[in-house]
């Protein structure tokens, strides 16, 4: 990351998880999901006099961030600083640290920073342990084959981060101590996503498109006489499309949870 | 005024050519993006919106000297490039064409566009108008 020279990544893809090396034979990524895209997957035979493409487009949008909402995942990626607090718990397993978005392509900045805002101390990225990252967890293992310099700032000892760190030996939770820049994000090149993520998202904005569209259809039966003839029709009136938006549902649900168990990991911790 | 633009392809002349949803960018090659400028505010009456209007009427751009730069946004500042559109018809002057060399590959999604009319600067964004494909698509 040219903004942050001193950026660490774990280097995989983010997609697959964990994947280091892979083959274009099977296509997992692809562009973000147009509205031929949309109306090629989910909404074959759907007249659509009542949308135009910029309004797909639209929907295709709300969709995206309201899989970043429901998901709690960014889709392109983001560049996020957050305040970690100091827990002697944390601290003592090798200072772990669960940051709040993600899932966590590289580890910009980690200082120790004032509450009015002062570098304190600047955490060498050697120390840095970024193999869960994908699943928002960091350490800092300061225990290397080579212990140099590398801890200090711009070469010169900070004397008063070293007094700073020391004080922290009488606290057990300091509410904001360290910040943590970090960049977060579904893909390493941007623009691209998986293919489940674009799936996800075309079946919520489908959801939408057809729960509007039938509502134009008003009645369940039709009939009209003339002169004693007749002619009848029925149908399924503003439900038209309710077994395949409840379909949609349910397979939105089963891949949304599929999703989040890859990147993200539940743990509890708590200091008495 | 909302000057905006739509993107267009199979572009032969100001009489010939077609709208496109989005602009296909092929990695490995060099492309070429056409783009129109409209005003988002005139429209045809038959439009169903106008708070996002399907063909809005052409933007003529105003005054002698005119510029025209797209900028390929990327969160990565090294990545982010910026090129300078020229105007293949001069018998129309709302068409703009947008070199990309092979080694120019934008991100997918939306990309601004800044059009200077005798130094007066008007910057837009075009919503998801780019669609880059990949050679290696098997993970991101």
């Amino acid at each position: 990351m040219a903004d942050f020279p001193e950026s660490k990544g774990f280097g995989t893809k983010a997609y697959p998880v964990e994947a280091l090396k892979t083959t274009p034979l099977l296509r997992r990524c692809e562009p973000m999901l147009t509205a031929d895209l949309l109306k090629s997957r989910y909404l074959k035979g759907i007249d659509f006099d009542k949308y135009t493409d910029p309004e797909l487009e639209q929907e295709i949008e709300i969709a995206t961030n309201e899989f970043e909402l429901m998901s709690n995942l960014t889709v392109n990626k983001v560049i996020f600083k957050e305040r970690i607090p100091f827990d002697r718990a944390a601290y003592q397993a090798f200072v772990f640290m669960k940051l709040n978005n993600g899932p966590i392509r590289t580890i910009d900045e980690l200082i120790i920073e004032s509450s009015n805002g002062e570098e304190i101390y600047r955490l060498p990225p050697d120390w840095i342990e970024v193999g869960l990252a994908h699943k928002r967890q960091i350490n800092l293992i300061p225990i290397l084959s080579i212990f140099g310099a590398a801890g200090l700032k711009d070469g010169q000892a900070s004397n008063a981060g070293l007094i700073f760190i020391q004080a922290v030996n009488n606290f057990r939770w300091l509410p904001a101590f360290y910040s943590v820049t970090y960049t977060g994000g579904l893909s390493n090149t941007d623009g691209e996503v998986p293919i489940v993520v674009n799936d996800i998202i075309g079946m919520t904005a489908a959801i939408e498109i057809l729960s509007a569209l039938q509502t134009n259809f008003l009645y369940n039966s039709t009939s009209i006489s003339q002169d004693g003839i007749t002619q009848s029709a029925s149908g399924q009136g503003p439900q038209t499309f309710q077994a395949r938006i409840e379909k949609l549902m349910e397979r939105r649900e089963k891949m949304l949870k599929r999703l989040r168990a890859e990147f993200h990991q539940k743990y509890y911790m708590s200091n008495i | 005024m909302r000057i905006n633009a739509k993107i267009i392809k199979n572009v032969a002349d100001v009489n010939q050519w077609e709208y496109a949803n989005v602009a296909y960018v092929q990695e490995g090659q060099s492309n070429e993006i056409y783009i129109q400028l409209v005003d988002l505010d005139k429209t045809h009456s038959a439009e169903k919106s106008t708070a996002l209007p399907e063909f809005p009427l052409r933007y003529m751009p105003q005054g002698t000297v005119v510029t025209l730069t797209a900028t390929f946004p990327n969160i990565d500042s090294d990545e982010q490039f910026t090129i300078t559109g020229a105007q293949p018809f001069a018998d129309d002057k709302s068409i703009w064409r947008l070199p990309l060399t092979a080694t120019d590959i934008p991100a997918s999604g939306n990309f601004i566009i800044t059009l200077t009319e005798d130094g007066v600067e008007k910057t837009f964004l075009i919503r998801n108008a780019l669609s880059v494909e990949l050679v290696n698509v098997g993970g991101c």
